[in-house]
């Protein structure tokens, strides 16, 4: 498994949104590590000296009202965001795929009672659970890393279900059946890959919300209490102050807004490089293809046009060869 | 070949799809009344030759050549030419019926459609004719039927209603694209036949496109067969079927002939033990 | 030729035949069309009896909605029959738990219809061929045995690590064919499994699967809509229709004599060439 590791990694550096999408990503967890061990200033200290203190060489992103430095801060803050997004994907992503195997595995009634408690969870607001969580066990980063992963999992769940039915419908998994494979396997080897894609969107947009609703829930003074800095709590710190020093907010908001970006676009990459159809090869037969004789059909057989026109319109004319061709088009469906 | 009676005459077509020619070099001319089938294989660019031939095909596909209906050229038409054209005297009729159909709209609707588009037909007068069409293409109870839905209609019965709406302003030309490949031997035996008719009634040209030798045997006499975008052998349908000239075409015949049973000699069990 | 008629005849007449199914009966609840009338029913299958003898061919054709697809999951114990039983070397086959099925199916294996559908796109071809080698847990050296029905089907086992979407239609069929012999079966159920393919890709796979059974003296279930593709494999035919076997008998006798009504109408709506 340790080869298809590498072809993912090499699969989401090759696409550009992947690319970006990782550097973003690694930024955030650079700053995350490198405020372990370095930061120009204890991020809590107050200084009245530097109130206000302006974007330089002393405070490059400057100083809040109390003279905390603000680059020290949005560097510990990177930590708390990572951990929070981190951990609440995944809870969101047991707690999503686990619900979509309890409403679809187990006999007809279990299945379609966990499908409607899910339907019936989906009402409950994150808000309201987080404060709830916070008013039973005091507000702190675990509250909204519980009620930010098991809010946004049971969305998922609504989600993957659907696609764990249609992935249990496809004849490659009566295929499996009739080979003697049980129902672990078919989960391991057929259900969770083939599910995989749509799970990959639905984190990555998790991961993204999820430092979207810590910053909310910290705001709000749900999330991550006083002394430790979130970019949440900065931007709540901050927000008085807006018309006045509308720059210092520019730190902490950028920062959510580029790691909400990087992780949608590393979500993106993870889910073209996890497929291999939309994996690219060198082409031709050189590479072990067999050419029997009904491989004489196989470039043609990916032109012939379905009555529709639309789906072939992605193939497009840059592409340069006919594997080529199908692999666009798959590409183009995929997105469509 | 070219007569000025040509009902279709296409010369020297290519399509060029993502780098390759998927259409190469096609000409062929069909009369008023005749009826052409054209044979391939998946790939062998025969539904891409219908689709150039009206004006459909996949956005990027770059098509040279010359594609005349009635002594008009249609390439490089514009579209609003094109669509006029297209469901008056010229149509289509597709594989799929269950996907060729508008799930949500009755099936008369779908069968006048092309009355009301180019003839004008007033609401009144194109359910009239609705009901007249599914009667000519042998649906039961048409009064009923055409206030139906598609998916309450059998795929032979969808597939009538396609040739309905196809015939419905008797077009010049018909083109057929593997109209049966999705229907049932029996239902097939039936649909092959009321097209025979209608299209002889009608005297529309039909050009049949198929995969199937044996189809192409019971509906046209002329036959061009393609492969890799290019024709490689045309002729009177019985001629070809019994001396091949291209390998291909032998090549074909031969695969089509192993599911014909009674072979001579070749009882059934004995194809087990042929090497 | 004769050989394989002979072993026909004797598993029809002898004592016990390798496997069999007797009054399968098997229906489906439909949704309700009116709010107080009762649910309507289909019956897909109702009292079908079969039999097949050790190394024996029988075609079963149908048009759709005949129940044939619900005959196969019946037969492959991958569905529970209303009434009815399947039986192999006299022990029944009963759906349920995977691994109460083993031994079946290890002795029976399908191919199904659209190998595009039926080979996982997210499973190399070498992890296709071995899963049920891995989950029937058959002993010996699985890789080489990968390798060694890849060649049977006359593919280069170097595509081992290739997904199904790099390979054309018969191609993937091969792959599929190949999965199924991996266990080493001793009947190969087909359900449809030339349909999805080009005429000619359609003859090589067909003549693949003659060999195959030859040589590995497999018996043969052969489920089609094609009157040819069965006729060319099998020695018995059964006519299914409304799931009822409305005909069967020696394949020559029921093509050159039907005696049912369907089966004629059938036999006369095949489209045909011209004798060459």
């Amino acid at each position: 498994m340790t080869g298809s590791v590498g072809a993912l990694v090499r699969g989401v550096w090759g696409s550009r949104s992947g690319r970006l999408g990782a550097v973003l990503s690694g930024l955030v967890v650079v700053a995350a590590v490198v405020s372990l061990v370095w930061t120009p200033y204890d991020p809590s200290r107050v200084d009245p000296a530097a109130s206000w203190a302006p974007v330089g060489t002393a405070h490059w992103f400057g100083a809040d009202r109390l003279g905390r430095d603000l680059f020290s801060q949005v560097l510990v803050g990177a930590r708390t965001t990572l951990v929070v997004a981190v951990a609440a994907t995944a809870i969101a992503a047991a707690v999503g795929v686990g619900l979509a195997l309890l409403a679809t595995l187990p006999p007809r009634l279990v299945a379609e009672g966990v499908a409607h408690l899910v339907d019936v969870l989906l009402a409950f607001p994150v808000l309201l659970l987080a404060m709830v969580l916070a008013a039973v066990y005091g507000g702190s980063r675990w509250t909204a890393i519980v009620a930010i992963g098991v809010g946004a999992g049971i969305g998922l769940g609504r989600v993957t279900r659907g696609e764990v039915r249609r992935v249990l419908g496809a004849d490659y998994v009566l295929a499996a059946r009739a080979a003697g494979a049980g129902t672990g396997r078919i989960v391991r080897r057929h259900v969770l890959p083939n599910i995989a894609p749509t799970v990959w969107v639905q984190l990555s947009l998790i991961l993204g919300l999820s430092v979207l609703t810590e910053a909310a829930l910290s705001y709000l003074g749900f999330g991550t209490p006083p002394p430790t800095p979130s970019w949440g709590r900065m931007l709540s710190e901050l927000q008085p102050y807006l018309t006045l020093r509308p720059l210092t907010l520019l730190w902490p908001g950028l920062a959510v807004v580029l790691t909400v970006l990087g992780f949608n676009l590393l979500g993106d990459g993870l889910r073209e490089a996890g497929d291999p159809r939309l994996r690219e090869r060198p082409a031709g037969g050189s590479d072990g293809a067999p050419r029997t004789a009904a491989a004489a059909t196989t470039p043609a057989s990916t032109t012939p046009a379905p009555p529709a026109p639309a789906p072939m319109a992605a193939v497009a004319p840059t592409a340069g060869s006919a594997p080529r061709t199908r692999l666009r088009w798959v590409r183009g469906e995929g997105r469509a | 070949m070219t007569t000025d009676a040509a009902v279709l005459e296409v010369t020297d077509l290519r399509v060029r799809l993502g780098g390759v020619d998927v259409v190469d070099g096609v000409s062929f001319a069909l009369a008023a009344g005749e009826r052409l089938g054209l044979i391939g294989e998946s790939g062998s660019g025969k539904s891409l030759t219908a689709l150039a031939v009206l004006g459909l095909l996949p956005a990027g596909a770059r098509v040279t050549g010359s594609v005349r209906l009635q002594g008009r050229e249609l390439l490089g038409g514009s579209d609003r030419e094109l669509s006029r054209l297209r469901g008056r005297d010229l149509a289509m009729i597709f594989q799929e019926p269950s996907t060729a159909l508008n799930p949500l709209m009755r099936v008369g609707r779908q069968i006048s459609e092309p009355l009301r588009l180019h003839r004008g037909y007033s609401r009144q007068a194109a359910a009239r004719a609705a009901v007249e069409l599914a009667t000519a293409v042998g649906l039961p109870d048409p009064q009923r039927l055409v206030r139906s839905y598609p998916h309450e209609l059998s795929g032979g019965q969808r597939q009538r209603v396609c040739i309905a709406a196809a015939l419905a302003c008797r077009p010049a030309l018909l083109l057929a694209d593997e109209p049966t490949t999705a229907l049932d031997v029996t239902v097939q035996a039936e649909i092959l036949a009321l097209l025979g008719r209608l299209v002889a009634e009608a005297g529309t040209a039909l050009l049949f496109i198929t995969h199937d030798l044996a189809v192409v045997a019971a509906v046209t006499r002329r036959l061009a067969v393609l492969r890799r975008g290019r024709v490689v052998e045309t002729g009177a349908t019985d001629d070809v079927l019994r001396a091949p000239a291209d390998p291909h075409t032998r090549a074909l015949l031969a695969a089509a002939r192993l599911t014909q049973w009674n072979l001579p000699a070749a009882g059934s069990a004995a194809a087990r033990t042929s090497p | 030729m004769t050989a394989v008629r002979e072993q026909a005849d004797g598993g029809a007449t002898g004592a016990e035949p390798l496997f069999e199914a007797t009054g399968l009966v098997r229906s489906y609840r439909l949704a309700r069309t009116s709010p107080f009338g009762p649910p309507g029913v289909r019956h897909a299958v109702r009292d079908v009896t079969l039999r097949l003898a050790d190394g024996a061919a029988l075609g079963i054709v149908g048009e759709s909605g005949s129940g044939k697809s619900t005959l196969v999951r019946l037969l492959l114990g991958l569905d529970r029959p209303d009434a009815g039983t399947v039986r192999y070397r006299g022990r029944p086959v009963v759906a349920g738990r995977p691994r109460a099925l083993r031994w079946f199916r290890r002795e029976v294996q399908v191919v199904f219809q659209d190998p595009a559908a039926s080979l996982d796109p997210r499973m190399t071809v070498g992890a296709a061929v071995a899963e049920p080698l891995a989950c029937l847990g058959v002993p010996g050296d699985h890789d080489e045995r990968v390798d060694e029905v890849l060649r049977a089907v006359d593919l280069d086992p170097d595509v081992r690590g290739r997904y199904p979407h790099e390979f054309s239609g018969g191609q993937r069929q091969r792959i599929a064919i190949a999965r199924a012999l991996a266990p080493r079966p001793r009947v190969l159920v087909g359900d449809e499994p030339v349909s999805a393919l080009d005429v000619s890709v359609r003859a090589q796979i067909l003549d693949l699967l003659g060999q195959l059974a030859e040589r590995h003296r497999l018996g043969l279930v052969l489920v089609s809509h094609d009157l040819g593709v069965v006729a060319r494999l099998c020695d018995q035919i059964a006519v299914m229709r409304g799931g009822t076997l409305v005909e069967q008998g020696a394949t020559a006798d029921v093509l050159s004599r039907p005696a049912h009504p369907y089966a004629r109408a059938l036999l006369a709506a095949v489209p045909r060439l011209p004798p060459p």
